[in-house]
């Protein structure tokens, strides 16, 4: 077993070996100062490395390439895939966890002692979600997404002796063990129905399709929808959302920009597996759903982001509405794949984004951010509120941002695919939703009297730029990254 | 296969099932026979005892101090940690089961460093997590 | 033969050795999950709630899948009920007779109407799809051939399950905790 054999799960070896040695220096090292942190960031770039020589031996290779081991039946039916798909989710989730990492750091500083265990236990959520993106396995999803769950479930109750923290990790703990109760049923009915459990590979669920003849469809659609609920639930679309607001208030505000963006590109890119490279054939079955849900949540995101007067909440509405617009890619089949990643790639990083300014003007660990709190921001801080309102345009989707490509795409894929009624809601949605993000922008640039300097991290400050030139430079080029998209196809 | 109504596609001989059968009869067997004897014995103790119910015996402890309060008291948090420890080795426990049971096979067929291997990799992994635990002073009992 | 389940009519059905060793198993399983969600005694639902994973336990056995129910029997009777039990003590929850558990018609009747409509989906599905199935003797489940696919093709998922053990022992560690409130807040 070579060096080359082991490429297609370096991602998670990279990160769990990471993990481990923040654990182990922990142990050993001075405990006062956290010198375990720039650990993490070196094993979430070298991640993201691993995840371009991946792209790269896919590209030489011009197709996918399997985990292969000595033992021969791991190729036939492998648990792991190498392909453009789990490639670009690995260089996705790698930069991810290290912008989100930068932004937690005023966090991880403040913890002292304790930030071991938070920084680990980002680790392994990360390495969580890529497994969800890169195995043909439903089994491995499952086992993925409660790698990542349970991480994140703690990240939501880390802060000690605080109610808030507390209900929010208990109620995501709660809710989100229902959820994966869920998926895993729709998992087993699944396999009661189609007698595998892989989507790709020998005895595969695509095999399946292509000899077999069903005949009573019930118990398939029931796993199929038990699946779709689980990964709604996780993906906080309507009317599975009513978590996200509670949990992401409660959370602390540095950790949430992990939890909320990491969870979504792995969930979708766990649905695209899934629904797109096996269940195609069924496509007439699941899209309705799919679309209905979508709209759903374009809506209630929308309107109820409308009212909120606490800047976590009302990214968390806007997070449901998002989801609303992501789910629409996937009724255009597999043409929905890139549109997918361009948006939630784009999406991911203006999350974490304003999740790190939320922590920079609130308090890293603070559980309130009202509206009120950033008014005059553009005036206590040039900088802090440019790049607010920056990641503002680009969450509502204005020309000339990330977030407008990626709607525009995503539009034109759902309105190819027939489902023009989703488009015009869509539309609406989007313009409605321009209300409250420009709201938000209107307070940042509202004169303040009490305007006070903002003291940020350099850390925080790169973490929150990053983030912005995301939103503006694929806003204004987007080719170049939509060139890339093309190529993450799940084979 | 869903909706069709063909036998499911079966491998077994009815020999192995029926032995798999026979031993859990055993098991049953004794389960039964252990309910009927303490059964008896505490019947036995029933017909044949004197009674005098009432005073002092009614009682939760009969010849000490009495009893205040409720049968249940709130135990410290600390004991968490040690039923979670618990959950989480029996889990692993589990997994030891079968790779034990067929490590020699996997040796048989040249396979037996490498199952080691990735056994070890996943004590290590859990292994690493309970030093942290110790040297964190979690198990320290004050 | 306790396996031959050709199943025809309802006298056919009971003349099976097979299906009374069923009902004995699942009427006392569903008692005891009924029983844990309507008990007002909350250590008595845990102890309920060790009936009905006994229960399931001897169903996976009468399925031929002894290491998967003795699993059910080590981890979750042998340690997850430990646990729920440990949780329950180191509450301040109301324990005995006087803790009312059980909530009002307002969230009774949509729990209810829900998984009943759950169930009906679930359940209904299964029998379309294999009420007609009849199923011949089966090979039990050997240990030996589970631990050839845990430890052949399933060796990826395998080691990452301890990476989801890892997280829930560093997250114990986390919430646990005595010694240092101290670090934030």
């Amino acid at each position: 077993m070579g060096n080359a054999a082991l490429l297609p799960v370096a991602f998670e070896v990279i990160l769990i070996a990471g993990a481990l040695l923040v654990l182990m220096v922990a142990v050993i090292a001075d405990r006062r100062r956290s010198v375990w942190a720039p650990i993490a960031g070196v094993a979430y770039l070298a991640a993201a490395a691993a995840g371009i020589l991946q792209w790269r031996a896919v590209a030489e290779s011009g197709g996918d390439l399997y985990f292969s081991t000595p033992d021969i039946v791991i190729v036939r039916s492998p648990m792991v895939v190498m392909d453009g798909f789990s490639a670009f989710a690995a260089i996705l989730l790698g930069l991810l966890g290290f912008v989100a990492l930068l932004g937690s750091w005023d966090l991880v500083v403040r913890l002292g002692k304790r930030s071991a265990e938070f920084v680990a236990l980002g680790l392994l959520a990360v390495a969580g979600l890529h497994m969800m993106a890169a195995t043909p396995n439903l089994i491995v999803i499952f086992i993925g997404l409660e790698t990542a769950s349970i991480s994140f479930y703690i990240l939501a109750g880390f802060i000690r002796g605080s109610r808030a923290s507390d209900e929010s990790a208990l109620k995501y703990f709660l809710l989100g063990s229902l959820a994966s109760a869920m998926f895993l049923y729709g998992i087993a009915l699944t396999f009661a129905a189609t007698g595998s459990l892989t989507i790709y590979g020998a005895n595969s669920i695509r095999d399946f399709f292509s000899v077999a003849i069903i005949t009573e469809p019930g118990i398939l659609l029931a796993g199929l929808a038990l699946m779709l609920a689980g990964l709604f639930f996780k993906v906080s679309a309507a009317p599975f959302h009513q978590w996200a607001p509670d949990v992401y208030q409660g959370a602390p505000s540095a950790a949430v920009g992990l939890m909320a963006a990491g969870i979504k590109v792995a969930a979708f890119a766990a649905l695209a597996r899934i629904f797109i490279g096996g269940f195609i054939s069924q496509i007439d079955a699941w899209a309705p759903i799919i679309g209905v849900v979508a709209a759903l949540s374009m809506v209630v995101g929308t309107t109820m982001a409308l009212v909120q007067t606490d800047l976590k909440r009302l990214l968390a509405y806007s997070g449901v509405a998002h989801s609303g617009y992501l789910l629409a890619t996937f009724v255009g089949g597999v043409e929905g794949v890139p549109p997918m990643w361009f948006y939630v790639s784009t999406y991911a990083f203006m999350v974490v984004g304003a999740f790190t300014i939320v922590s920079v003007v609130n308090g890293p660990a603070a559980h309130a951010a009202p509206i009120s709190s950033f008014k005059g921001l553009a005036k206590r801080s040039p900088e802090m509120g440019w790049l607010l309102a920056i990641i503002m345009f680009g969450l509502s989707g204005m020309p000339f941002f990330a977030g407008f490509v990626g709607k525009v795409f995503a539009f034109v894929v759902a309105g190819e695919a027939g489902f023009l009624w989703l488009v015009v809601i869509g539309t609406l949605a989007t313009v409605v939703g321009l209300a409250f993000y420009l709201k938000v922008v209107a307070t940042i640039f509202a004169p303040d009297e009490s305007g006070e300097g903002l003291e940020a991290s350099t850390s925080a400050r790169i973490a929150i730029a990053i983030s912005a030139t995301v939103t503006v430079v694929f806003g204004i080029v987007p080719w170049p990254l939509l060139e890339v998209v093309r190529d993450a196809l799940p084979i | 296969m869903a909706g069709t109504n063909a036998p499911i596609e079966c491998k077994g001989s009815i020999l192995v099932l029926n032995q798999y059968y026979d031993d859990y009869i055993t098991v049953a067997a004794f389960m039964i026979m252990g309910f009927v004897l303490v059964g008896a014995a505490v019947m036995m103790s029933r017909a044949i005892a004197p009674r005098a119910p009432g005073g002092l015996k009614d009682v939760a402890y009969e010849s000490g101090i009495e009893p205040i309060g409720e049968g249940w008291n709130q135990s410290h948090i600390r004991y968490y940690i040690f039923a979670l420890l618990f959950l989480i080795f029996a889990v692993e426990a589990i997994f030891l089961f079968p790779w034990a049971l067929q490590l020699e096979y996997f040796d048989s067929i040249g396979m037996g460093v490498f199952a080691l291997v990735e056994m070890l990799v996943f004590l290590v992994i859990l292994f690493l997590g309970l030093i942290y635990a110790i040297r964190k002073g979690v198990l320290k009992w004050e | 033969m306790p396996t031959l389940m050709e199943t025809v009519t309802m006298a056919d059905w009971f003349r099976e050795t097979a299906n009374w060793v069923f009902l004995l198993i699942a009427f006392p399983t569903v008692f005891g999950a009924w029983r844990t969600v309507s008990s007002d005694n909350i250590v008595r639902a845990v102890l309920y709630l060790v009936v009905a994973l006994g229960g399931t336990a001897a169903m996976f056995l009468m399925l031929g899948a002894a290491f998967i129910g003795w699993t059910v029997v080590l981890v979750y009777i042998g340690a997850v009920v430990i646990l729920f039990l440990m949780g329950i003590m180191i509450t301040r929850a109301p324990l005995g007779a006087e803790a009312k558990l059980s909530h009002g018609r307002e969230v009774k009747v949509p729990a209810a109407l829900l998984s009943g409509i759950l169930f009906a989906v679930i359940a209904g599905s299964v029998v379309d799809a294999f009420g007609a199935s009849i199923i011949r003797p089966f090979e039990p489940t050997l240990t030996t051939d589970l631990a050839n696919v845990l430890f052949g093709r399933f060796i990826i998922p395998f080691e990452v399950v301890s990476f989801v053990l890892l997280a829930a022992l560093i997250g114990g560690i986390v919430l646990a905790r005595q010694d240092d409130v101290g670090g934030l807040e």
